[in-house]
């Protein structure tokens, strides 16, 4: 073989592949770089952690190995839960270099730069998902990034000026993505006056009032119930055609998750993007973010959980996703087997599908996934059953933006939803349900309330666990 | 006093911060789409690329700090890069070969008509060993002297010129018995 050969098909091959836009790497380097930037006291306070967090999780999984596989799994997930809240932001601030940081958010700037102060105000957005975005993208451009911050103290005026600062929103607009940014406040995080904002945001500018008239003729108004004089709200909509659906969940999300206290969150956006040769593909994320001791949040992360190559139906010209599409995100405990996968893992980046059609998302150390495993149990997706509901044989109202109707509609109609799980303690106050676990199966966590009693189920999946539930209630599946 | 020595210091601090990042910048700009090229062809896959040049320069601009006088050229970018890539190819090579990445990767964004025999040859260089390929693509492809790419291998110039030519005749044979 000739060298001329070989140099031929190398240069035709590889001159043509696409690079990246190199501004990433500037950005990411520095930010990357200023986080290592730790004085010696830090770094031996982030080794005592570590050692502790190594601790935590031996004694976990020495305690998970001794009670042996049919143990009661409900209680346990507390433990394992607060094991985890512990550890995993841990992981989370060493494992950088396998964190995409998303650059176009203003948070970035607030983790990477030291002279300046935290930016992010006390936010959360809930451990949720997205509507399925299934408009098409815009002729070579991603879909949308979604990020909602909502705050029940008020930003610091300091943090609005960051945010609303001409330099920080240039630097978004360079990178030429399509974002949303929700923001709700006390004060207005545009201190300047909104009409040089409207300008720099094409106009789409919404206040509460605005959004709530704007629901109001779309009949929607009942998805969203403003509380009168608590905050502020702002929202901010950039340079895309935001659909219905994904409006009222944003305003849903920010009417019913605000807090008084800095607390891990996690955004789970899904999105179709256009690939290279024009295919789409659909494409899912988790933001997160934990907070710090001052009270802000400092560490965001943003992971990829998959990418998926939905069918492209020419003759209906309309993308086809290859599953249904799939609305709720849900907290996974930590697999009873931690060899399952052949190493020990927490958190990580794989993931399957149940005959649901639910993604249930595994976690392993090796991948600095902090969500949901970080997500206070709390977080759990949160089932209301109301007795008028279940009087008149209705479906029962999911209260919680993480489960979807749809969802659960598919979860329950499946053929397989008569496996139950074992109710092995009912009491006044809570009632456990669990399942065998066996070797290949991890459990997870439904809670849920009814008549003000509250409901845990622990299964090998969610899909168990409801019809755990539904059993437990009395709802036949087929009526669901 | 104390409070001025301390902002001249400040300032020098950030001086020195400016000139580094105008460095990186102009590093990114020039050794960037090499380095990501170079990546693409010891990984097959430009996620796991774009990781590991951000990687390289993350290094870069670290040592930029703690070596101010020290002359960071792109051989040290490559060499970084070499490295960050047989770690990243280990890793992955128990889930899949970088040559079954590269087809499924090819087969998904490649034009119809090219030559197929060309094809078949980016396969055959996609299929050789790690260091292999690594040797291939940085004389043939990189542009290399030999002494460079032996430098970033770790080996002599004349071992690997031994090496190139073994690696030609591999490649024939298995070019001829395909076609």
């Amino acid at each position: 073989m000739k060298p001329e050969d070989i140099r031929r098909v190398l240069h035709h091959h590889l001159d043509g592949i696409s690079v990246p836009d190199t501004k990433h790497w500037v950005k990411g380097s520095i930010s990357q770089k200023s986080m290592a930037e730790r004085s010696h006291w830090s770094r031996l306070k982030l080794a005592a952690t570590a050692l502790a967090s190594l601790a935590v999780i031996g004694g976990f999984w020495l305690g998970t190995r001794a009670r042996g596989p049919h143990s009661v799994a409900g209680p346990r997930f507390i433990g394992t839960a607060s094991a985890l809240n512990f550890a995993v932001p841990y992981l989370a601030k060493h494992k950088v270099s396998a964190i995409h940081v998303p650059t176009f958010l203003p948070f970035t700037v607030a983790t990477s730069l030291k002279p300046r102060p935290a930016l992010v105000p006390i936010v959360r957005a809930g451990t949720g998902t997205l509507p399925p975005l299934l408009s098409p993208p815009l002729p070579g451009r991603n879909r949308a990034v979604y990020w909602i911050a909502v705050s029940s103290q008020g930003a610091p005026l300091s943090v609005a000026e960051q945010i609303g600062d001409r330099r920080t929103i240039d630097q978004l607009m360079q990178r030429q993505i399509p974002w949303v940014i929700v923001v709700a406040s006390r004060q207005s995080l545009f201190p300047g006056g909104t009409s040089v904002h409207q300008k720099l945001f094409h106009g789409r500018y919404w206040t509460t009032s605005q959004l709530a008239s704007y629901l109001n003729q779309v009949n929607q108004a009942e998805a969203v119930d403003w509380r009168q004089g608590v905050n502020t709200y702002t929202i901010v909509v950039t340079d895309q055609q935001v659909s219905q659906p994904e409006l009222i969940w944003l305003a849903r999300t920010m009417q019913s998750t605000t807090l008084r206290q800095p607390q891990a969150f996690a955004v789970v956006y899904r999105a179709l993007v256009e690939a290279k040769a024009g295919k789409p593909q659909l494409d899912t994320w988790v933001m997160s973010a934990t907070p710090s001791h001052k009270g802000y949040h400092t560490q965001v992360s943003l992971s990829r959980l998959a990418l998926l190559h939905p069918v492209h139906d020419r003759q209906r010209r309309e993308v086809v996703l290859p599953n249904p599409p799939i609305t709720a995100h849900i907290p996974v405990v930590l697999p009873h087997q931690w060899s399952v996968f052949g190493r020990p893992f927490f958190a990580g980046v794989s993931y399957q599908f149940n005959p649901g059609g639910y993604r249930v998302a595994w976690y392993k150390t090796s991948t600095a996934v902090t969500v949901p495993v970080n997500a206070p149990p709390q977080e759990i997706p949160l089932l209301e059953v109301t007795a008028g509901d279940l009087a008149t044989g209705t479906i029962p109202r999911l209260d919680h933006p993480v489960v979807s109707l749809a969802a659960y509609r598919n979860l329950v109609s499946n053929a397989e939803a008569g496996a139950v799980a074992d109710i092995v303690k009912i009491g006044p106050d809570k009632v456990f349900v669990t399942t065998r676990l066996t070797d290949t199966a991890s459990f997870s966590v439904v809670q849920f309330s009814y008549r003000g009693t509250i409901f845990q189920v622990s299964s090998p999946s969610l899909w168990h666990a409801l019809s755990a539930a539904c059993q437990m209630l009395g709802i036949e599946a087929a009526r669901l | 006093m104390e409070q001025k020595a301390v902002r001249v210091s400040n300032d020098m601090w950030l001086e020195q911060r400016e000139d580094h990042e105008e460095q990186l910048q102009a590093m990114v700009e020039q050794m960037g789409p090499r380095l990501y090229r170079f990546a693409v062809a010891m990984l097959a896959d430009k996620d796991a690329a774009d990781d590991v040049v951000q990687e390289c320069f993350v290094r870069y601009w670290r040592h930029l700090d703690r070596h101010p006088g020290r002359e960071l050229g792109p051989g040290w970018l490559l060499r970084v890069t070499a490295r960050l890539c047989l770690d990243e190819g280990r890793r992955r090579q128990r889930q899949q070969t970088a040559v079954q990445r590269w087809q499924e990767w090819h087969r998904l964004t490649s034009p119809d008509g090219e030559d197929p025999a060309d094809e078949q040859l980016m396969e055959l260089i996609m299929g050789l060993k790690p260091k292999d390929r690594m040797a291939v693509v940085l004389v043939y492809y990189q542009d290399l002297s030999l002494a460079e790419a032996a430098t970033i291998l770790g080996t002599t110039p004349t071992f690997l010129k031994t090496k190139l030519g073994r690696i030609r005749r591999r490649l024939k044979t298995e070019w001829e018995r395909k076609q």
